[in-house]
């Protein structure tokens, strides 16, 4: 347990009352609507783009850092004064995004990131890939040597994703009951409902005293199912990961634990 | 504003004139079980999504029919025959956003014309008076000339009970005066405001179960035969070799099996 993290809820009983939350008591207003995210592709054809890769903060983003290291930015997207992602591309895909999460998104962010995001891309057929992951530690298969078993890397894929004739069948669906949430549901969501061909991959990631990691085996899972869904380009290597890995401010999220953690007594 | 996207090919007229059912975040999640135990046993089309950024996002496999892409947190199903339509919500709503839910839920209900809501809850059994603790766990709130009311009065289903409540249970905030009318339920979430939005303008009920949090997988079947029993939702045609199926993924709600290497 990372006793960083203040307590989650309120205690179930009363999380139901309506009497709870004085925000509601006013009227309420969108505190971070469309308005508030500034999406900025810095003079990039937005039309052009047929297909973006989002990385979550977390594996994801590490992933897209260790391609793009050294690359510059075609474009941000703030939330006010706070740099939430930056975005990349590749000379030799030049109608691929990437979009690199520069933090978490706070939860009430989230359905309003997605939407500015994906609304400023007008391609009526653009392809959403969404590199996240999930725990070790969280996941539930009625076979438990099943998460163990190659490949482990699960993902969703929205309908019309599943229709497209380039939709790998060789990557197992992340099975119910596990869920995706946070950005990658509501990015996700966004294509189920706007008839998008969206594809997320989770790649695991292993628990140590009880912090989720982030190794060079989850992010060379990305790598492989990317070759698998004709993203050829995106390519890195095990020492700019660990770079990746290592510029990372230790944590709740960091995904590496340091020499002092959980040690009680110095 | 009216945030319901209708799924591709379906015609949104075809909810004018259905039974609209709407579950409650709320103790126990009873309502969302019920929801789901009955998309699964009865095979509900999914009809659309409500586009609403007023709910936590959540996706997985749509397993109900997983060739069909990802269930998400705010959905709508309805059935076969178009008489019963049934929203989803599995998600809790955001801090800050319940005003806007519900408003957005008004405009849906207001658009598309349905003949009759009924929202469905659950309350806090803990909460229960002496005389509520005996009989059926359920509690109807509807007006009796409503065909939910009169349906009610058939099968004997009770009333909610007007209760005195006293001063530190009472909400602490300003009410509209339909809401002052609604007995407070604990755990109910915003049944109690919804109900109060619409009560005067539409044909709506609640029905409320007491539930307390725990395994409530049985809960949902005796909710769903509850509904059932009030709005005769199962075709009467298939009743007789009709039963219930679980989701699939209820076998894991408490979580993975037990590694049994751990007892070595």
């Amino acid at each position: 347990m990372d006793f960083s993290d203040e307590f989650a809820t309120i205690p179930t009983r009363y999380a139901f009352d309506d009497d709870s939350d004085q925000e509601d008591i006013d009227q309420a207003v969108d505190k971070l609507d469309l308005e508030t995210f500034k999406v900025d592709f810095n003079n990039f054809d937005t039309a052009s783009i047929n297909t973006v890769i989002f990385g979550v903060y977390g594996p994801g983003d590490v992933f897209l850092r260790a391609v793009y290291e050294g690359q510059s930015v075609v474009g941000t997207i703030y939330a006010k004064t706070k740099l939430l992602a930056s975005m990349h591309t590749s000379p030799s895909a030049g109608n691929v995004i990437s979009v690199v999460s520069e933090d978490v998104l706070p939860e009430d962010a989230i359905n309003g990131f997605a939407h500015a995001m994906l609304s400023k891309l007008p391609n009526a057929n653009l392809r959403v890939i969404v590199l996240d992951s999930y725990y070790e530690s969280g996941y539930i298969a009625s076979d438990l040597s099943e998460q163990y078993t190659e490949p482990t890397l699960k993902c969703l894929r929205t309908s019309v994703e599943k229709k497209a004739s380039q939709s790998p069948t060789s990557i197992d669906s992340l099975p119910a009951p596990n869920l995706s949430k946070g950005i990658a549901a509501a990015i996700l969501t966004y294509c189920e409902i706007h008839q998008l061909p969206g594809l997320a991959l989770f790649s695991p990631q292993p628990a140590s005293l009880g912090k989720n990691l982030i190794t060079e085996a989850t992010i060379d899972y990305y790598e492989e199912a990317l070759g698998k869904i004709g993203v050829d380009h995106l390519r890195s290597d095990q020492e700019k990961v660990r770079r990746a890995i290592q510029s990372r401010k230790y944590g709740k999220d960091s995904g590496k634990i340091d020499a002092d953690h959980h040690r009680m007594y110095i | 504003m009216n945030t319901f996207v209708p799924a591709q090919g379906f015609d949104p007229e075809l909810l004018k004139g259905s039974t609209l059912i709407i579950p409650t975040v709320s103790i126990a999640n009873v309502p969302q079980l019920t929801i789901d135990l009955y998309v699964n046993s009865l095979k509900l089309e999914r009809i659309g999504f409500m586009d609403d950024a007023s709910v936590m996002p959540v996706a997985g496999i749509f397993e109900f029919a997983p060739e069909k892409g990802i269930l998400v947190a705010y959905e709508v199903y309805q059935s076969e025959d178009r008489k019963f339509t049934f929203v989803q919500q599995r998600t809790p709503i955001l801090k800050g956003k319940r005003q806007s839910l519900l408003a957005n839920l008004e405009s849906f209900i207001s658009i598309y014309d349905f003949s009759r809501i009924l929202i469905i809850t659950s309350t806090d059994a803990s909460r229960r008076v002496d005389i509520q603790m005996t009989g059926v766990p359920f509690r109807l709130l509807a007006s009796p000339e409503s065909s939910v009311g009169k349906r009610a009065s058939e099968i004997n289903l009770p009333a909610y009970e007007k209760l005195p409540e006293e001063e530190h249970q009472l909400p602490h905030h300003p009410e509209s005066e339909a809401e002052k009318d609604i007995p407070y339920l604990h755990g109910s979430g915003v049944a109690r405001k919804l109900y109060g939005r619409l009560v005067s303008k539409y044909d709506v009920s609640m029905l409320i179960m007491f539930a307390l949090e725990g395994d409530n997988i049985q809960d949902s079947v005796e909710y769903a035969k509850c509904i059932d029993a009030v709005l005769g939702v199962v075709d009467t045609g298939r009743a007789a070799d009709f039963k219930w199926e679980y989701p699939a993924s209820w076998d894991w709600v408490f979580g993975a099996p037990l590694n049994p290497a751990l007892y070595d």
